[in-house]
């Protein structure tokens, strides 16, 4: 495994603008694995996202089950290619952050990607934090 | 790199293994960290004591098992950090995004962090 990235997402969620600011962390693990070029297409887990939401739309997702083919893409799919590390942090946002932080219009950034040491270590002050504009 | 395939896991005498699916440890005080991980891509600090964990690959179905347990934090008051919550929006565990993991003080519910948090997930064949 490589050096542990000193990459961190700071995000809100347009959702609940009241909420502390959320801080993702990356596994460095999948970040080699990216770096590496072991990912399938981003639109592989946007696929299998979307049908479990519908499934809780229908209100049938207790039960719900992924299509077996869709399921399989994650490994099945070609491979996108060795990603920077960079690359690799925004395919991360896209992967693991709710998708209404990018992908709709806001009158602010929702998410930045930063350094670790730009992220308060101090909890208190890190609850009563807000992205800078 | 190989990677072995099979339906179940057994020994040679038959008895079975369950393999985890995922796993990690974290450290929820100062700047959370990652101590180590398995099959995750990321988790992210929500607030006090509650912590998402996204999964690396989507499960098939909403039939796993997880678990998760946090280590005692003596700094706070000698109050003990419970897990009580693991759950996401719904009432059914997400195959495709985050799962919560979050912490109380025992005595009070009152959301606490712990710098140890482990949180492991077991499927299904």
């Amino acid at each position: 495994m490589s050096e542990y990235t000193k990459y961190r997402v700071v995000f809100d969620d347009p959702d609940a603008l009241d909420e502390p600011t959320k801080v993702l962390v990356p596994a460095q693990q999948w970040l080699d694995e990216a770096m590496a070029g072991n990912l399938p297409p981003i639109w592989v887990y946007w696929q299998l996202q979307d049908d479990e939401q519908q499934a809780i739309k229908e209100g049938r997702h207790s039960e719900f089950k992924h299509d077996p083919d869709k399921h399989a893409l994650q490994w099945t799919a070609p491979r996108i290619g060795p990603l920077t590390e960079e690359e690799a942090m925004e395919y991360l946002c896209m992967k693991d952050l709710p998708r209404r932080c990018w992908a709709e219009e806001h009158n602010r950034p929702m998410f930045k990607i930063v350094r670790t040491e730009q992220v308060p270590s101090n909890r208190t002050f890190r609850n009563a934090w807000e992205m800078a504009v | 790199m190989s990677t072995l395939k099979a339906d179940s896991f057994a020994n040679t005498s038959g008895v079975p293994y369950y393999p985890a699916a995922c796993m990690v440890t974290l450290n929820g005080t100062g700047t959370i960290s990652i101590t180590g991980s398995d099959g995750i891509s990321s988790i992210t600090d929500n607030s006090t004591g509650e912590y998402y964990v996204d999964y690396s690959n989507s499960f098939a179905n909403t039939n796993y098992h997880m678990t998760a347990t946090a280590r005692d934090n003596s700094s706070v008051g000698g109050s003990r950090p419970k897990v009580f919550a693991m759950r996401g929006y719904t009432d059914s565990t997400f195959t495709t995004s985050r799962e919560m993991i979050a912490l109380g003080q025992s005595n009070t519910a009152e959301e606490i962090d712990s710098t140890k948090v482990t949180g492991v997930w077991l499927k299904d064949f």
